[in-house]
């Protein structure tokens, strides 16, 4: 597993927001690109932050939330939703995580494995030398593409 | 780098099935060899061609649906030279359908009508194509544009690459390049006359219209012309006068397909070598022949295109 890298299981794809969209767009691209977070990028295309539908959530909830173990303690359930509502039209920079964490084409799976098992990430933005979005790579394409190099390797 | 961006506003996903007695108001299986899906759409194609040439590519353009997702994941898997970077649209992307029927030679189609896009898309689309252009030395913008975009965006989307001194091609039918001309003019400009034989708004009959067509593109700023011409032959253009390409070997018509795209793919795989004006035109022009030699989709080699150089002629005609 060592021996691969992330250029031979990442999705070559560069589908991305800009800070300056609002909450309401990013939900809508994510609900039609099937994606669960998204690189935020500038003009340059350099990947500047990273937004998923986890950051989104959590922004709709009271900032002492993170502190609770349970939702129970929450005044109201609707609160989520109104809250939701208020954030919709704001720039989506605002929610982002910064600073990102990037990978490079040429670091190993094994690296990958474990940004992914540490810091929980279900996606990694792919960067080139000047931090130039390359693509992106995935729990599930690290999986699938071990599991079939691991059937390779048996035969 | 990446040295292309292939926009292809307009994909499809072709499906071909091939059933031979194939009969309508009846059940007809199609066995699992004879079922092929394969992402389409001009743009695509030329990204798909460009790749098989070991150039890398990103596609750009408009996908939505299931048979956009569908379309996005066969792409993924032809190359990893082409990266694509679409902008999401709530309509389904076109479908095009094919029954091959190899008994009794017919061929029914069945093509989608094709997605609206909305001004939110456009504009989405506008933003990230601005970025993405700067990525790239080259940019190919082929084929139909889906209702809801303006005939202009042609015209747009060049205004914008020359903004950052980009190299442009396109090859388009007549109501995109009239419209599209007024706003801005690309490098090389291919007709695509499938469909329609206008060329600015009228059909063209004697070889001396279609010179005259090729000189009146060249005024009006474009670097080369390519005037498809009875099929076969074409007209082509520069500041330094007008040739007609012609082949040395007979050309089998049924073998036609995808020799446009080829065509343009090889023109851009010759200017990134940095071959100009009319032996660009040459060299895809030989690939457009080389190409019609055998059935099937993949493009030819680069040794093929080499030994078909020798077999195409350019007459000088002004």
């Amino acid at each position: 597993m060592e021996t691969m890298k992330v250029r031979d299981v990442m999705t070559y794809d560069l589908t991305f927001v800009f800070e300056n969209e609002t909450v309401e767009q990013v939900i809508d691209l994510l609900d039609k690109a099937g994606m669960s977070g998204i690189p935020v990028v500038d003009t340059d295309l350099k990947v500047v932050g990273f937004i998923s539908e986890e950051d989104i959530i959590r922004a709709c909830l009271p900032s002492y939330f993170n502190l609770l173990q349970t939702a129970a303690f929450l005044p109201d359930t609707n609160l989520v939703l109104s809250n939701l509502k208020k954030i919709s039209r704001d720039p989506i920079g605002k929610y982002v995580t910064k600073p990102v964490f990037t990978v490079k084409p040429s670091d190993t799976l094994l690296y990958v494995a474990d940004a992914f098992m540490r810091k929980n990430y279900k996606m990694i933005p792919v960067v080139d030398d000047n931090n130039v979005l390359l693509g992106v790579v995935t729990r599930l394409s690290v999986l699938k593409n071990a599991i079939q190099k691991n059937s390779v390797v048996n035969k | 780098m990446k040295s292309v961006l292939a926009v292809c506003l307009n994909p499809a996903l072709d499906r071909e099935f091939v059933i031979d007695n194939f009969k309508i108001d009846k059940l007809n299986v199609v066995p699992n060899e004879k079922n092929k899906m394969t992402p389409g759409g001009k743009g695509v194609n030329v990204a798909v061609i460009l790749s098989k040439y070991n150039i890398p590519s990103i596609v750009t353009g408009f996908i939505g649906g299931y048979v956009g997702n569908v379309l996005l994941s066969e792409l993924r898997k032809i190359d990893s030279l082409i990266s694509t970077s679409f902008v999401h649209i709530s309509d389904e992307t076109r479908e095009n359908i094919a029954i091959a029927d190899t008994v009794n030679h017919t061929l029914t189609e069945i093509n989608s009508e094709g997605p609206v896009v909305d001004l939110h898309s456009i504009e989405a689309f506008l933003k990230r194509y601005e970025v993405l252009v700067q990525q790239v030395k080259t940019v190919v913008i082929s084929g139909s544009i889906p209702r809801g975009v303006p005939n202009s965006i042609y015209g747009e989307l060049t205004k914008i690459a020359k903004r950052y001194n980009k190299t442009v091609f396109w090859e388009a039918r007549d109501e995109i390049i009239l419209e599209s001309m007024k706003i801005a003019f690309p490098d090389v400009l291919k007709y695509d006359l499938r469909r329609s034989e206008k060329i600015l708004g009228n059909i063209l009959n004697t070889e001396k219209e279609y010179v005259e067509a090729t000189k009146e593109f060249i005024k009006k700023g474009a670097r080369l012309v390519i005037l498809s011409y009875k099929t076969v032959f074409d007209f082509v253009g520069t500041v330094d006068g007008v040739w007609k390409f012609s082949p040395k070997v007979n050309i089998d018509h049924s073998y036609l397909l995808g020799a446009g795209d080829t065509f343009v793919a090889s023109m851009i795989m010759a200017q990134l070598e940095g071959k100009c004006c009319v032996d660009m035109a040459r060299y895809g022009y030989a690939a457009a022949v080389a190409k019609t030699s055998y059935m099937g989709k993949e493009p030819p080699s680069r040794q093929q295109i080499e030994e078909y150089l020798s077999l195409v002629s350019s007459e000088r005609v002004e």
